[in-house]
């Protein structure tokens, strides 16, 4: 429930379930699901105990923590990229706080340093870190023209 | 390939194959003009989130990013051309993003309307207004020019910060212009100058 959180935004959050309570008339002021809301991430976090091991999730997040792709090259993340012929895309929406602006910025400024060809923008989008698993014309434009300008 | 003016004569006097920076690069014509016909690896800085769109999608390397704060990223003469055109009067800081332009580039490209150009006078003396003119086409509350600038204010700024020039155009309507006479005939002026080298930011 907590990270489900994290893939939407406040105001996606607010405009699809506002302080509606759910299938009742008035506040219980007890531990239940009064609001749609707390009902809906309720409904995410279950289903994600079904189809998921817990376990799984303990292991990929001790993953996540040990890595550390800077400290295997001196300390410095632009070396980690040095001497790559790839070229780099970073894309960023504004409402996003998983994945903030300013940690692809710091991204793209290490790509900078090491001098790789990078292209990096922030579009708008209401719906925080999920926006990207939605309509995105402007996301597919970048992507398209990203994909086929090869040089 | 139709470039404007300014950016026809940066395009032709960019060396083949060189590593040229962009600064404020628009939708990445110029970028895409000098890839195609030069060979030259451009990279691109872009306040506008859809001219970074755009550019990306003709498959350039560009940065959405701000010249009066993103410029420091950039390491000590990366570049073979910086490149700043008709960007400088719309920075906060116009002399630290020449500073930085100076740093960058082993030479810099900077281009500008010219707020001393006789129609802008004329505008001024007669019209009593803010002048709007063909270059200069928003009025006083929306333009994006913050810093207007002069010929002559440039050529004292570049004297006073013992900058040196290898190269300077002139146009008015499209066509060059005698340098005598810029600071009155000339819309837009294109200047060409050498880097600083190794200037600390700090």
């Amino acid at each position: 429930m907590a990270a489900h959180i994290t893939y939407l935004s406040e105001a996606g959050l607010t405009e699809k379930f506002g302080r509606r309570l759910q299938a009742r008339d008035a506040k219980s002021f007890g531990f239940d699901a009064d609001f749609q809301v707390e009902s809906y991430l309720r409904h995410q976090g279950l289903s994600f105990v079904d189809r998921f091991d817990a376990n799984s999730y303990l292991y990929i997040t001790r993953a996540m923590d040990y890595f550390d792709l800077a400290e295997e090259h001196g300390g410095r993340l632009a070396n980690a990229f040095r001497g790559s012929s790839a070229r780099f895309c970073l894309v960023s929406f504004d409402t996003d706080w998983l994945y903030p602006t300013r940690e692809s910025r710091a991204i793209v400024h290490a790509l900078n340093a090491a001098g790789a060809p990078v292209s990096f923008m922030e579009l708008s989008s209401p719906y925080g870190h999920d926006a990207f698993l939605l309509d995105a014309p402007e996301l597919y434009r970048v992507v398209t023209g990203f994909m086929g300008g090869g040089t | 390939m139709n470039l404007r003016p300014d950016l026809a004569i940066i395009a032709d006097h960019v060396a083949p194959g060189a590593r040229v920076l962009d600064i404020g690069c628009g939708d990445g014509l110029l970028m895409a003009a000098l890839r195609d016909t030069k060979g030259v690896d451009a990279r691109g800085l872009e306040l506008d989130a859809a001219n970074v769109a755009a550019a990306v999608g003709r498959g350039l390397s560009v940065i959405q990013g701000d010249a009066d704060t993103d410029l420091a990223d950039y390491p000590a003469q990366s570049f073979d051309y910086a490149i700043l055109s008709q960007t400088l009067q719309t920075c906060r800081a116009p002399d630290k993003v020449l500073d930085e332009l100076l740093r960058i580039g082993r030479r810099a490209f900077v281009s500008f309307p010219n707020f001393a150009h006789w129609r802008v006078r004329l505008s001024l003396l007669w019209g009593g207004r803010m002048p709007v003119t063909r270059l200069l086409p928003e009025r006083w509350y929306d333009t994006p020019n913050i810093h207007h600038l002069t010929v002559d204010d440039f050529r004292a700024y570049l004297k006073e910060h013992g900058v040196a020039v290898e190269g300077a155009w002139f146009l008015s309507r499209g066509r060059k212009t005698t340098s005598a006479a810029a600071n009155v005939l000339a819309e837009h002026a294109v200047f060409l100058l050498r880097g600083t080298g190794t200037y600390n930011a700090g």
